[in-house]
């Protein structure tokens, strides 16, 4: 019996000496703009289905209520990645010496759509002389508007800033604004209810289709000191969207709770506003126009060098 | 002599509310009744100004919401620690400004030039240097609180009885215990005003934060709610909000002993 006690407590003494201790999984801080957006979505989607866990990668994701707040944190230090920011923003931080990397594409295109509530307002040609919504100066949806009012000769339109979805919403139903904008799910119970339609999407304007008007950034020097764990980010990343766009129904159900929405309005908001292209984050589309567009409006002084878009555009490639 | 009985008058018993307080419950009525008819006559957007209903509704899913005291929680720890922290500079320096003229002349003036400024536009300058998570707002909420406590501290340094600081003098207290004994019980009223203040603005300053960058605190949920138009869950919150505020401030009047105070 003294023998079994003590070859018991030997071996537990040898289980405790060699057990090698769990591998703490890597804590990646990130904050994240437009939260409920399917393309933001990613994020919380892999993280509920075990895709980030799966990698060793540990998520603090914060929410912002717009990219300013999105991008200072990054540039600070203060968080290792902000998710939907401006192309032009994430330039415009770069050219000022900021450390700044864009590590993907996060729109390709854009989701937004325009809607109104008067129904003599069909299509977007019919947008002329009257006011037509984007959120703030500087953000896509007034780049979109643009793109509107030049491709399709809207001399007379008024382009109003009118901020979020909601504040949006509310100046179309009190008449104050003829055209509002937002982004999926929002407005689409008022569509169904019949209360607004759509007049256009951002797409319809050429140019949108083929410009990556959002990014995703990563602090340079997170980028320098942890760059095998932002490759294996990105591999989850990547893995994560694959698992959005598959037949698993559990996917549509997340996400349906995650924006308190039913799960035919969830389904409906990947399917009809978001092809998988869209969020495809492996290639910055436009690259040329986007320079082009962020000297005219100012957020950078000169176009970037052929060496300046190497240094802020690295993507991880893509393992096999 | 015929005795006279003595004239008494029959004891009145004390109306169960005073007119006052009929006064301020008909003026809630009266809201709410304005209220409830914006929200059925059709003129405003309907969610805007959504029924008294809906919002009842809204609440009680709140206030039997685990997930909602979590958030709670969490504001009240950072409006908390902002007041204590805020609170205890804005002592220090309001006592050092008030017993110096010297400094008083020197340094009041930007106290007051940059108190009414917004504080909100310091945000991103506290993301900075104290990152994403509650330290920035629990910053935001104690530059805000700052500076009506040291103001009110200051002007109640100056307004303490002469004499009170003689007899402190005269039996040769030092620095801390004319602060401990004479100082502090002299102005307890400036002190509590300007904590009450404090709370306001540190309430403002920590909700703002909360609102723009944030996973977690009420400010995060409200423009959550917003953000998905749920503004019958966001009245709500506001609800609970407003009455948190009104009984922290009440706590804190009665703590300093407000309620002695004879209402005219």
């Amino acid at each position: 019996m003294k023998h079994i006690r003590q070859l018991a407590g030997a071996a537990a003494i040898a289980a405790v000496a060699f057990a090698t201790p769990a591998a703490a999984a890597d804590k990646l801080k990130m904050t994240v703009g437009q939260r409920g957006n399917w393309d933001t979505a990613v994020l919380h989607l892999g993280e509920k289905a075990g895709i980030f866990k799966k990698h060793d990668l540990e998520l603090d994701i914060v929410y912002t209520s717009g990219a300013g707040e999105t991008l200072q944190p990054v540039v600070s230090g203060a968080v290792d990645m902000g998710f939907a920011v401006g192309t032009h923003g994430a330039m415009a931080a770069y050219a000022k010496g900021a450390p700044v990397r864009i590590m993907a594409a996060e729109a390709t295109g854009a989701a937004d759509y325009w809607y109104a509530k008067n129904p003599a307002i069909k299509t977007i040609k019919d947008a002329d002389g009257h006011s037509i919504a984007f959120s703030t100066n500087g953000s896509s949806t007034q780049s979109i508007v643009r793109a509107f009012i030049s491709e399709f000769k809207l001399t007379a339109a008024k382009p109003t800033a009118t901020g979020n979805p909601p504040t949006t919403l509310t100046t179309v139903m009190t008449d104050q604004v003829d055209i509002g904008w937002a982004s999926p799910p929002f407005g689409l119970k008022e569509i169904e209810e019949g209360k607004i339609h759509i007049v256009a999407k951002a797409t319809d304007a050429a140019m949108v289709r083929g410009q990556t008007i959002r990014v995703n950034v990563v602090n340079a020097e997170t980028l320098k000191s942890r760059k095998a764990v932002v490759e294996r980010f990105m591999q989850a990343y990547r893995e994560a969207i694959d698992y959005m766009y598959s037949a698993n129904p559990q996917v549509i159900k997340d996400y349906a709770e995650f924006v308190h929405v039913p799960e035919p309005m969830a389904k409906r908001v990947r399917d009809e506003f978001f092809p998988k292209s869209l969020i495809d984050p492996d290639e910055i589309k436009g690259l040329e126009p986007l320079i082009a567009e962020a000297v005219t409006l100012k957020f950078i002084a000169a176009p970037l060098t052929k060496e300046q878009v190497a240094e802020l555009i690295q993507i991880p490639p893509r393992k096999k | 002599m015929a005795e006279t009985g003595r004239l008494t008058r029959t004891p009145v018993a004390a109306p169960l509310l005073s007119p006052v307080t009929l006064l301020r419950i008909a003026i809630i009525l009266a809201l709410l009744a304005v209220w409830e008819f914006l929200a059925h006559s059709g003129w405003l957007y309907r969610d805007v100004v959504p029924s008294l209903m809906s919002i009842g509704s809204a609440l009680t899913e709140l206030l039997m919401s685990a997930d909602f005291y979590f958030h709670l929680s969490v504001t009240a720890g950072e409006i908390g620690t902002a007041l204590a922290i805020g609170g205890a500079l804005g002592l220090t320096v309001g006592i050092m400004l008030g017993a110096n003229r010297f400094l008083s002349k020197a340094f009041e003036s930007y106290l007051y030039y940059l108190g009414p400024t917004p504080k909100i536009i310091f945000f991103p300058i506290m993301i900075m240097w104290f990152g994403v998570g509650p330290e920035s707002k629990i910053a935001l909420g104690t530059f805000s609180c700052f500076f009506p406590v040291a103001l009110n501290v200051a002007a109640g340094m100056r307004q303490i009885d002469k004499v009170l600081i003689r007899v402190g003098k005269s039996f040769r207290a030092n620095s801390w215990q004319m602060v401990v004994k004479i100082y502090l019980p002299a102005m307890r009223h400036p002190i509590i005003n300007g904590i009450r203040l404090g709370l306001g603005v540190a309430l403002i300053g920590t909700l703002l934060a909360e609102t723009k960058l944030s996973n977690k605190g009420i400010g995060f949920l409200i423009i959550q709610a917003y953000s998905i138009f749920d503004m019958p869950r966001m009245y709500a919150m506001l609800i609970v909000l407003f009455v948190l505020a009104i009984g922290a401030n009440a706590l804190v009047g009665r703590f300093g002993g407000l309620h002695d105070i004879k209402r005219l």
